[in-house]
């Protein structure tokens, strides 16, 4: 059951991102990134993760697509027009790697060598208090390392972005 | 879950606290700029520098000596990583002097350059000190991110903005590749910690082509930060653009930052996957050096051609690597370190780390103190007849420009001659002779700036007008590149002792 639910999500999620980068409107993009977040949210459910599949639809799904739509519509999405250009030759190694990375994992599978099975989750596994203990533990200088990247990248994109005069505190 | 609580930091405070007076610091300048919004910015410089001498004060009383491994394995102080610790802390006090002085000068920086600067300064910091894959991709990124703003920040310069985008887009692209190779990397080892990385290299052989896949991968994200040919393609651009004294933070900290992390991934790896980094790292040290040093002649701009000599000087720093991990003779062609040997060329690379960001804080600095609303003292031509004009700015800017060239008595000519003897040691005899007909090389475009500051007539329209704190500033720096060379003694067996600590 879980398998069956592990390959079925990773397909549509393969499928929500091939189909994003197809699109020639940014809205449609954004709403199949939506998809592929969800059907993301569903792998993490398979791998007994019930809690980061939670937070995957609540944060990724939820919040930050709500605010990639609205930026985009706010500034009028960009559509492609409808011409359609070659790829130019430098790119094809690029398309050709997907398919290649795709062909030595089902010829991994043909010849037989399987990988160990994984032990089962233990009891408690992927519950928020586990989750919390790791990351106030074991995980702590990196948990809050990460706020001061944020930290950064927000004042970055704040001073290079908005004229000085705009600044709303100023 | 006796496993899961979180670890007792009350005993880990003291060796925490240069941290956390950096990271604190950093919001704390924040905040005072957010308060008191005046068109002099003299309190954030000065409130800076305290924190700086504060965390180097923190780290004084934390002792020396001894290995303290924090937070769970994240990160391992040693005085290795101290020793960086106190060469960033240098580079930003400086920086911060030179900042400070082009404010006063009309330059348009924002000043969020502080803050910005405090939390670059404690990504290095990190970086120094990880022994985990995840706190050396954080630290790479919380500094890499603080200097691409610093390098775009110089408000309606266009030249600047340019800068800090390539640096972006070409630092986020190189951060992928070492990403992807620290997820397989993590796939070889089965865990992120540099020991589970140790022991399953040591387990045998195993999936070796993964970890020698991910070594690779790893080395092109940090060659990016230390400017290695081929990954050097930004530098000229980056270092032209940014403001004088940000690019003087760049050339010295950034990459003394890079060579730490370099330095200790390869000395992890190199016991198990020698045969294969060995070879590489050898072709690109010479090819960083030779390249560095030919497009250095041509250049007409000074922040150019010494960003040039930058690439070069990462090509002679890499010879120190390479020297590191060099296999002993005799040994049946298994890598082996002889320990005198990896002792010489690890101390050597320290030194030259510190001379090399000695001389190039003291002509940032000159170059820096020279400009003068926004306008950045480039054109080499113009430089005609500083030493009538400036004869301090002048002075300062000949003896920086001396040592970058390894000339006796200068710092530049002791590092060069520890380096160079490290490789001779190590039997590698035809690296120390291509290195110094490269360093034979460089004094034709170091001299140069000396030719026209001396012997060419002042024409109108030279630079004639230098601030002088940043020049007393410089000054200072000038003097210690003359003291560590005619007395490097001291400082060199320190990166001796600290060498004798590491266990290759």
């Amino acid at each position: 059951m879980e398998a069956f639910l592990f390959f079925t999500c990773g397909a549509l999620m393969l499928l929500g991102g091939v189909m994003m980068v197809l699109q020639r409107s940014a809205v449609v993009a954004a709403l199949w990134l939506v998809f592929a977040f969800i059907a993301a949210a569903g792998v993490f459910a398979a791998l007994s993760a019930p809690f980061v599949a939670i937070m995957q639809v609540l944060v990724y799904a939820g919040a930050i697509m709500v605010l990639f739509l609205f930026v985009i519509m706010m500034l009028h999405g960009p559509v492609l027009d409808g011409e359609r250009k070659r790829l130019p030759l430098p790119m094809w190694p690029a398309v050709a790697i997907p398919p290649l990375a795709v062909l030595v994992l089902v010829g991994g599978w043909l010849s037989g060598r399987k990988a160990e099975a994984l032990p089962a989750a233990p009891e408690g596994f992927g519950a928020p208090a586990q989750i919390a203990n790791l990351l106030l533990g074991r995980y702590l200088l990196a948990f809050e390392l990460i706020s001061i990247v944020l930290l950064v990248a927000l004042i970055g994109a704040l001073t290079l972005g908005l004229r000085e005069r705009k600044l709303p505190w100023s | 879950m006796n496993g899961f609580l979180a670890p007792a930091i009350g005993d880990q405070l003291d060796a925490l606290l240069p941290f956390l007076i950096v990271a604190g610091g950093g919001l704390l300048v924040m905040l005072v700029d957010a308060l008191f919004r005046t068109k002099r910015k003299d309190h954030l410089s000065l409130l800076t520098l305290i924190v700086l001498l504060l965390s180097v004060l923190a780290q004084l009383r934390s002792g020396f000596g001894d290995e303290r491994v924090l937070l769970s394995g994240m990160l391992t102080v040693t005085d290795f990583s101290r020793f960086f610790d106190f060469l960033f802390v240098g580079c930003a006090v400086l920086t911060t002097v030179f900042a400070g002085s082009a404010f006063d000068r009309g330059g348009r920086q924002r000043p969020e350059f502080f803050p910005l600067l405090l939390f670059a300064v404690l990504g290095m910091m990190v970086l120094a000190s990880a022994s985990d894959l995840l706190s050396v991709f954080l630290g790479l990124e919380t500094m890499s991110l603080a200097v691409y703003v610093l390098a775009g920040g110089v408000r309606g310069d266009v030249r600047s903005s340019e800068a800090g985008f390539k640096y972006l887009l070409m630092g986020s692209f190189a951060s992928a590749f070492l990403l992807m190779g620290m997820a397989l990397l993590y796939g070889f080892a089965g865990g992120t910690a540099f020991s589970d990385i140790g022991r399953a290299l040591a387990a045998g052989p195993g999936e070796r082509g993964l970890a020698a896949l991910a070594g690779g991968l790893i080395l092109v994200g940090f060659g990016f930060k230390v400017a290695m040919v081929p990954f050097h393609m930004w530098t000229p651009d980056v270092y032209d653009g940014a403001p004088a004294y940000v690019t003087g933070f760049m050339a010295t900290a950034v990459k003394a930052a890079g060579f730490a992390i370099l330095t200790r991934f390869v000395l992890l790896m190199q016991p198990h996957l020698a045969f294969t980094w060995y070879p590489l790292l050898v072709g690109l040290a010479v090819v960083t050096m030779s390249v560095g040093n030919l497009v250095a002649l041509a250049q007409n701009g000074i922040k150019r051609m010494l960003a040039w000599s930058s690439i070069a000087h990462a090509g002679y720093l890499l010879l120190g690597v390479v020297t590191l991990i060099s296999p002993a003779h005799g040994n049946s062609g298994q890598m082996m370190l002889g320990r005198e040997v990896g002792e010489a060329a690890g101390s050597a690379l320290l030194f030259y780390l510190l001379g090399y960001s000695l001389m190039n804080l003291a002509a940032f600095g000159v170059i820096g103190a020279l400009s003068k609303g926004g306008r950045e003292a480039d054109e080499i031509e113009r430089y005609a007849g500083l030493s009538r004009r400036k004869p301090l700015a002048a002075a300062v800017l000949a003896i920086a420009m001396l040592s970058l060239a390894g000339i006796p008595p200068m710092v530049g000519f002791m590092s060069k001659f520890y380096l160079f003897s490290a490789v001779v040691r190590a039997g590698l005899v035809p690296l120390a002779i291509i290195g110094v007909i490269n360093s034979l090389l460089s004094v034709y475009y170091y001299l140069r700036i000396l030719v026209v500051m001396y012997m060419k007539k002042p024409e109108e329209g030279g630079y004639d007008d230098a601030d002088t704190v940043a020049v007393s500033a410089a000054a200072v720096l000038a003097g210690l590149i003359l003291l560590l060379g005619v007395m490097p003694e001291g400082v060199h067996r320190a990166a001796q002792e600290i060498f004798r600590q590491i266990t290759f």
